[in-house]
């Protein structure tokens, strides 16, 4: 049996870069330039829409069933291509509202700035 | 055949990467969406591994790993592989160890989880070539199969069939460097010059790129030994350089360490396709290792060895040249030899064409015609004739016509140059383990020039 665990989060996230740069280099080596643009694409699409998502919920109902799906989808996908920033926002929200933790709010906002950090970012490497 | 995979996983994006990534490693990847497919499609057979998202509609990773480890034996059921963006929740339940033969992170990234894929792979049936590769390789003293990067990427095929041989994960620090195409020439020597892997042996999987460390063929087990004896002594020596050698950025420095690494000489070998006419092992840009290695051999940290000595064009500086007889007056390689003819009766003496009318000798000086060779004439000698402008004479000149710019550089205005081979010094040696290479400005004089 072979386990390798996440470490566990702190509470701020701000020292994850935006994009782990060299482990997207080792990762995009492995993919198709043009599939890694969609995916960029794909990513901002999801980032706008959870931002839109946020923002049109009212605060009582932060910890609904389709914000935490949306973010649960982003976190594996930003994952996966190296925005450690936006992963760990996503993913430190969808475990406030598992565990029903106070915090629901902060993670939120944590979240917001996340996304506006990343966008940048990714709409950068999705023009290349 | 390539393994076969199912990733299952019910996000569009993360499924596109990951079939994407594993298809382009070579291995045969097919979806599913939820966890009840997964289920059907795995008992279906014909799988060798699935990658199952915990987070899946219907029922979720967990439910479909051990209801595949209810209806499936241990034989025929494929190796599973949590991937989980919250592993903490899957760890937390009691029989995940049970169910799941790994859980890796989706925070993981691709080299690692190849890695692990293919660490399970091999204890399949379709990782039997990976595990004899390994003890080969034990063998012949390496820990495993060697760590590798490869120029160019290698295509879906290639990873397929050098995953056998080689770690191509990503995770380890590389050991060798794998050269799979002529096309890669180029990076072998941006490698050497400007990477600071320039420490790294150069496999050559081609078997036709002069100037690798090695060969490899995995047919051929006797390469499987010099790959070997490479990757242990460029790492046995890497420990011994000099941190200024090993960090160095400069060509010099670069070339000696390399002949120290590699633990044979500079030594020029034919290379018809260059200017130069010969190229030396390494791959290091071929038109400034010769003036490097002088500088070297000039400071006493290598010691030349004569190789072959060359005319240069005059021109454009090209070894490639033609040597040729030509004409003394116009310079043409257009000559022919012709017999001369004496007539015995008025000893005139002259070129066989200028007696020739027809098929009849008349003598051009005396008219008479030449009946009896041996009574009215003879042969004493033959003359080169000019077929351009006519000129005789006896001897030719002996020039050079360059291949490459088509100049002409007479014979003895060509310039000579010396090629050598190179070994490094005993000092050259203490320098580069004591890393105190301060390289001098270049020489302004030609060294080499005969």
């Amino acid at each position: 049996m072979q386990s390798v665990l996440t470490p566990a989060p702190s509470a701020s996230g701000s020292e994850f870069p935006i994009l782990d740069l060299a482990a997207f280099e080792r990762t995009s080596g492995f993919l198709d330039p043009d599939a890694i643009r969609s995916y960029m694409q794909t990513l901002i699409d999801r980032s706008d829409l959870l931002l839109r998502e946020i923002r049109d919920q009212a605060p009582a109902a932060a910890g609904t069933g389709d914000l935490v799906e949306s973010a649960h989808a982003l976190a594996g996908s930003a994952s996966l291509l190296c925005f450690q920033r936006l992963a760990f926002a996503a993913r430190s929200y969808e475990q406030a509202v598992e565990t029903g933790s106070p915090e629901i709010p902060a993670r939120i906002a944590q979240l917001v700035t996340a996304i506006e950090a990343s966008l940048p970012e990714m709409q950068s490497r999705a023009s290349r | 055949m390539p393994a076969h995979l199912l990733v299952v996983e019910d996000d569009q994006l993360q499924q596109a990467v990951l079939k994407s990534a594993f298809e382009r490693r070579g291995y045969s990847v097919d979806v599913a969406s939820d966890g009840l497919t997964a289920v059907r499609m795995l008992r279906a057979g014909g799988y060798d591994l699935a990658l199952i998202d915990y987070h899946l509609p219907e029922i979720d990773g967990f439910a479909s790993a051990r209801l595949l480890r209810d209806l499936m034996s241990e034989e025929d059921r494929p190796r599973l592989i949590a991937v989980t963006a919250t592993s903490d929740s899957l760890s937390l339940r009691d029989a995940s160890s049970i169910v799941f033969d790994a859980i890796v992170p989706k925070s993981l990234e691709l080299p690692a989880l190849f890695s692990i894929v293919e660490t399970h792979l091999r204890a399949t049936a379709g990782g039997q070539t990976a595990n004899g590769a390994e003890a080969a390789w034990r063998e012949l003293g390496l820990a495993g199969l060697p760590a590798v990067m490869m120029l160019p990427l290698p295509s879906a095929a290639q990873t397929h069939l050098l995953r056998h041989y080689f770690d191509l994960s990503g995770c380890r620090e590389p050991e060798a460097v794998l050269l799979l195409g002529p096309e890669a020439i180029r990076d072998a020597i941006g490698l050497r010059v400007h990477s600071p892997r320039f420490t790294l042996p150069i496999i050559d999987l081609t078997g036709c790129l002069a100037g690798a460390d090695a060969v490899f063929s995995a047919t051929d087990r006797s390469t499987w030994n010099a790959v070997a004896s490479a990757i242990i002594r460029f790492a046995k020596g890497r420990t011994r350089l000099g941190g200024e050698a090993s960090n160095a950025a400069d060509l010099e420095t670069r070339l000696l360490s390399y002949v120290f690494l590699s633990g044979r000489p500079l030594q020029p070998a034919a290379d018809f396709a260059s200017r130069e006419c010969v190229r030396y092992p390494g791959f290091f840009p071929h038109v400034e290792t010769r003036p490097a290695a002088e500088r070297l051999a000039s400071r006493g940290l290598l010691e030349r060895r004569f190789f072959e000595r060359f005319h240069v064009c005059g021109h454009c500086g090209s070894f490639r040249l033609n040597v040729r007889e030509e004409c003394l007056s116009c310079h043409s390689a257009n000559l022919r030899d012709v017999a001369v003819i004496h007539h015995y009766r008025c000893a005139h003496q002259a070129p066989e064409t200028d007696f020739a009318r027809g098929i009849d000798l008349i003598c051009p000086k005396c008219r008479r015609q030449l009946n009896h060779f041996g009574r009215d004439y003879g042969k004493p000698g033959k003359t080169v004739v000019c077929g351009d402008c006519g000129a005789c004479g006896s001897e030719p000149a002996i020039g050079f016509a360059c291949l490459d710019c088509g100049g002409r550089t007479a014979g003895d205005a060509a310039e000579k140059l010396d090629i050598f081979s190179y070994s490094l010094t005993i000092e050259g040696n203490a320098v580069l383990q004591r890393g105190a290479l301060m390289i001098e400005e270049p020489h302004a004089t030609k060294p080499g020039v005969a």
